[in-house]
Parts: C-alpha cells; sequence; structure tokens
C-alpha cells in the first residue's frame, strides 16, 4: 500500500502523530513504528518556553479537547529524539512551530542535513508575532511567506507540508498560496478550535484555545480534504481527524487524501495505526483494487454504472 | 509496558466501591508497586475517548488463571461507571504497567502509608514490599464515610498501627486523614511517608515530610487518559533536575513523585477531566 507526499515515498498510507507531549518512546513499547508510514513529531520551537500554557484534556462525545502546548525545543528533539527515531528506522516528519516567519526559517536551517529526517511539516495554525499574533494559516501572504523561505533553506529531496486546519475560512486559497510558494503537500489538522464550560465553576476549558480532536471532527476533516482536492488536484494532502478504523481512513483517501495520521484515535487505542493499516489492506483487496492510489479521490468522481 | 485483552475472573462490592479482578498474564509479573494500568471503556463504539487510569490494587503473578490484577474501581462518571458494570468473562482493553513505581527504602526503615478512600488501593502492593525489607509499616486511611473508606480489613493485616479517620465520624476518629500525620510519624519515628490521595492531602503529607526531616513519595491525582504518553492529559508540575518547573508526564515520569519534586504554585490540570464528567457524587 506504498503512498507518496511529494517525493516522499512512505510504505504506508497511515501515519501517526505522536501527540502533543510524546516522540514515540512509550508508543514504540506497543507497536514497531518502522511498520507504520510515518510519524509525525510535535512541532518543535525554538526557546523553551515551559509553564506558559497549563496542559488540559476534556472529554466531549467522540472528542477531546486539549490546550494546545508548546512542544519540545528543536535542539532536544535533535540531540535526544530524532536520532532515537532514526535507530527504530521510523519515516519522521518534522513538525515546526515557529512565532515568526524568521523563527520558521532558523528552525529549518538547523535540520539541513540532519540523518532521519524524511519531511518537515510546517504548523502555520500558531500565532505570528509579527502580525499581532494572528495565525499564520488566516493570511495567504504570511502562510506563503514561510513556506517559501522554508522551501528556500531546505534540501529539494526534503519536502515540506504546509499544515492548516481544517476550519479556517479561506481554506482552499491559502493552500493554493502555500503550493504557489513551494509547498511539496499539504497537511490537513486534526483539531479545531473548541470550548466547554467547567460544570462546575461555568467558566470555560481549557482556558486558553480549546481544540477539538477526535471523530467528533471527521465530517469537517473530510469535507477539509474535498474541497482541497477538487480545487487543486495536483496538491498531495496527509489528513486527520478522527481516523479511528479502516473504513474512517478509506474515506479520506476516497475524499482526495494521499495518508492519513491516526492522532486522538492511537491515544485510545495505541494499535490504531496499525489496524487502520490492516484493515485499509482488506478492503482494498476486498475492492480488487491493487493500491491505495486506486481509491484516492473516487468521491469526485460519478458512481460508476454496473 | 505492554496493551493486552484481560478477562474478568471476579467481582466484588467493598463498601461504595467496586473490586475487579482479571487475569493479565503479560502485565501481571511486570508490575511494581506504585505503577497504574488504562483501560479504553464503553466499548468499541463508545463516545468516551479519554481511558482511564486506577492504580493497581494486587498484582499475582501466578494463579489459578495465570498472573491476575485487581483494581478498585469508583464508579463517579460514566466511565468508571462502564468499568464497574463489568461482569465475569467481560474482556478489558488494558495498557500496563504505566509508569514507574514507588522507590523501596535500601535499610529497614520505619514507614507511613497514609491513603484516602479509593486511592488506598494503590498502597496494598507496597505495603508487602516494605514488610519483605522489614520496614516497619504504620497505615493512616482516611475517607468522607466509613462506605467510603477502602482497605481496612487489609490494612490491619499489614501494619504495626492502624489509624482510621472518616469526615462524618461514621468509622474510627472524626477528621480527615491528614490530621493524625503528626502523632502517628512521631510515634513510628517515621523516615518515609508513601501517599496516595487527591491534592490537598498530597501537599500536607509533603509538607509535613519535610519539616520532619522524612522523605515523602507520592501517587499524583492525575486522569492517566491515555497510557501512552502521547496526551498530556497526565501532566504534573515539578522541578526538573535543573532545578526549573517543568511539566512532566505522570505516565511516564510518575504517578510516583518525590514530595520535593512536586510543585503547588499551578493547579493540576486533570481535574479538568474529572470536574467535567463527574455527576455530583462525592470526593473520597
Amino acid at each position: 500500500m506504498r503512498t507518496s507526499l511529494g517525493s516522499l515515498v512512505l510504505s504506508s498510507p497511515v501515519l501517526v502523530a505522536a501527540g502533543c507531549a510524546g516522540t514515540g518512546r512509550e508508543l514504540a513499547q506497543l507497536i514497531p513504528l518502522a511498520h507504520l508510514g510515518g510519524l509525525v513529531t510535535p512541532s518543535a520551537v525554538l526557546h523553551a518556553d515551559a509553564g506558559s500554557v497549563s496542559p488540559q484534556l476534556a472529554e466531549t462525545p467522540s472528542g477531546l479537547l486539549t490546550a494546545r502546548v508548546p512542544g519540545p525545543t528543536l535542539a532536544g528533539l535533535l540531540g535526544d529524539d530524532l536520532p532515537w527515531l532514526a535507530r527504530q528506522r521510523a519515516t519522521v516528519i518534522v513538525s515546526l512551530g515557529g512565532q515568526s516567519v524568521d523563527e520558521f526559517e532558523l528552525l529549518a536551517q538547523q535540520l539541513r542535513g540532519v540523518a532521519g529526517v524524511s519531511g518537515l511539516e510546517l504548523n502555520l495554525a500558531g500565532p505570528d508575532l509579527d502580525a499581532q499574533g494572528t495565525p499564520f494559516e488566516e493570511s495567504p501572504l504570511r502562510a506563503s511567506a514561510v513556506t517559501a523561505r522554508v522551501r528556500r533553506v531546505t534540501p529539494s529531496h526534503v519536502p515540506v507540508l504546509a499544515r492548516l486546519s481544517a476550519h479556517i475560512a479561506d481554506l482552499v486559497e491559502v493552500a493554493r498560496a502555500c503550493m504557489t510558494a513551494g509547498a511539496d503537500a499539504l497537511s490537513l489538522s486534526g483539531s479545531i478550535p473548541g470550548m466547554l464550560l467547567d460544570a462546575q465553576t461555568l467558566r470555560p476549558v481549557p482556558v486558553h484555545s480549546g481544540w477539538l480532536s477526535g471523530p467528533a471532527i471527521r465530517p469537517v476533516g473530510l469535507r477539509a480534504v474535498y474541497r482541497v482536492r477538487a480545487a487543486l488536484p495536483a496538491l498531495p494532502i496527509l489528513a486527520a481527524g478522527g481516523v479511528m478504523t479502516g473504513p474512517d481512513a478509506l474515506q479520506y483517501l476516497a475524499a482526495g487524501a494521499n495518508a492519513v495520521c491516526v492522532g486522538t484515535g492511537a491515544l485510545r487505542d495505541p494499535l490504531a495505526p496499525i489496524t487502520v493499516h490492516n484493515a485499509l489492506a482488506a478492503s482494498l483487496a476486498e475492492r480488487r483494487l491493487p493500491s491505495a492510489r486506486d481509491i484516492m479521490g473516487c468521491a469526485h468522481a460519478p458512481i460508476p454504472a454496473r | 509496558m505492554i496493551r493486552e485483552s484481560a478477562q474478568v475472573a471476579a467481582t466484588r462490592r467493598v463498601g461504595e466501591y467496586t473490586v475487579l479482578t482479571m487475569t493479565a498474564p503479560g502485565i501481571a509479573p511486570l508490575a511494581r508497586p506504585g505503577q497504574a494500568v488504562t483501560f479504553a471503556v464503553g466499548g468499541a463504539q463508545s463516545s468516551l475517548l479519554a481511558r482511564r487510569g486506577c492504580a493497581i490494587f494486587r498484582a499475582q503473578e501466578r494463579g489459578v488463571y495465570g498472573g491476575t490484577l485487581e483494581i478498585v474501581v469508583d464508579a463517579g462518571e460514566p466511565g468508571t461507571r462502564w468499568l464497574a458494570e463489568r461482569r465475569r468473562n467481560d474482556l478489558l482493553d488494558v495498557i500496563g504497567p504505566v509508569g514507574r513505581g514507588f522507590a523501596l527504602p535500601r535499610d529497614p526503615v520505619s514507614c507511613l502509608l497514609i491513603g484516602a478512600g479509593w486511592r488506598s488501593a494503590g498502597l496494598f502492593g507496597l505495603a508487602e514490599a516494605l514488610h519483605a525489607r522489614g520496614c516497619r509499616v504504620d497505615i493512616i486511611l482516611g475517607a468522607a464515610t466509613a462506605e467510603r473508606l477502602f482497605g481496612v480489613l487489609e490494612a490491619r493485616r499489614e501494619s504495626a498501627t492502624l489509624t482510621v479517620l472518616t469526615e462524618d465520624g461514621s468509622m474510627g476518629a472524626r477528621g480527615q486523614a491528614t490530621d493524625a500525620l503528626d502523632e502517628v510519624m512521631a510515634r513510628g519515628d517515621t523516615s518515609v511517608v508513601y501517599a496516595s490521595g487527591p491534592a490537598g492531602l498530597l501537599r500536607t503529607v509533603a509538607e509535613r515530610a519535610r519539616e520532619r526531616g522524612a522523605v515523602s513519595q507520592l501517587i499524583v491525582d492525575v486522569s492517566l487518559a491515555c497510557g501512552s504518553g502521547g496526551c498530556l492529559g497526565c501532566a504534573v508540575w515539578v522541578t526538573g533536575q535543573d532545578g526549573n518547573p517543568r511539566w512532566v508526564r505522570a505516565c511516564v515520569e510518575g504517578p510516583t513523585f518525590r514530595g520535593d519534586v512536586l510543585r503547588w504554585d499551578r493547579p493540576h490540570p486533570a481535574a479538568v477531566l474529572t470536574s467535567l464528567s463527574r455527576d455530583g457524587s462525592a470526593a473520597p
């Protein structure tokens, strides 16, 4: 079930998001990381900012609401986790969380020539400190500026994925701008903003920026993939958002994704990435389709007459 | 740490709690006192996505059914209610053992174990291990009511002295578990205090132990929402080895911590999960 994201060839269309805290070490005790299509790291930052946001997690029907906390520092990732992941023979996409165009460029420069980096993901949902904290992804101009600068300093064989959230108003336009600026693929994030009130205090939780993930947002994610695929047929898409089972992944591929990322699903069931892969392979075989490519984007074509 | 499908071998009620015994031949031999397990709840199609973490009450390497685990469930919200409703032969998706267990003293020193409500369950495997090292073991158990105490019979067997307190006075002395700390520590000349309970109890234990020159080791009261390191639902605010504060994951670096490492100037975030889903039943 090979697939590709730009120049990056993956052995499986099912990847795992390592989570907001993990870099795969705990997960590796439960599943062999090399058997996955790949692993996307938490978004690495330039400077440690411990304690600025309290991690919070709340359960809501078919979803989890989390506070977005600063990721690990890139220095920590480089010194410790990346060499370890390389030894696991995992295909690693390093996610970057810069707070300015310059920071993104600095992060990308530090990754030049680092072994075991199969791709870069630019997390554009974070605040752009040069634009009063407006998220990069809400401006085609700022999102494409980040993409262009990172693309320029990154070796051409390492694909750059622009990560956008499924809920943004100008999704297609921002995606197009990133593609024009050199993005090799799009990564559609598996969470959208949300809020809950604490049952006792009747105040919002998480206090800072809650993000909803899980099957609750799967229809939002599917629609985002479908829209981008219809408008930009040549842009590879790594999709996420509530993938728990093989049929979920199949739907994302049919809507136009080239690969899917299991995130929240792997929190409930760490074996989910493997079971999703196996179920996907079984359903392709059942449909007598030799490759995952044969199902990608089929939702855009009329149902063939029997 | 492994994931396995555990089969419920027996269930029994203890006061307001349910004790589940399950065969877990993979996890049971690996479990150390203070470690936890997490369960997927609600069945495969459930809308409850967070796993539920639970201290290991007892782990037996071999028995009639192979290795078994026992856990104590407080059915305070839909996920733990589902767990408490399991019957013999039902299967459970378990990950464990999660985290690091308690550090045990090298010498046969005097130890105090203090637990509140169902959270006391995490201390009993430890009591056995301390006895095996020749340690003196005193135990304090507290809860809101007699029905919310756990382990009084076991504690009586495992301790040199047992002190029981309930807030309504329905068993033992009236008061909170920590009310007896000074007296029991003085009487036993305690060197190490082990505690499992809500954050308020843990903080009091850490402070009293420090004042008296004793070491404290605490099971933090956070939700282990995955058990595989990814969710950050179990983040704990600690002083790192470099002296700077940081968030660490209880499922990796805990759930047992030295009291002098824990910081109390930030709320423990996982309280959110509890307060959102609890339906009004009182905490122990």
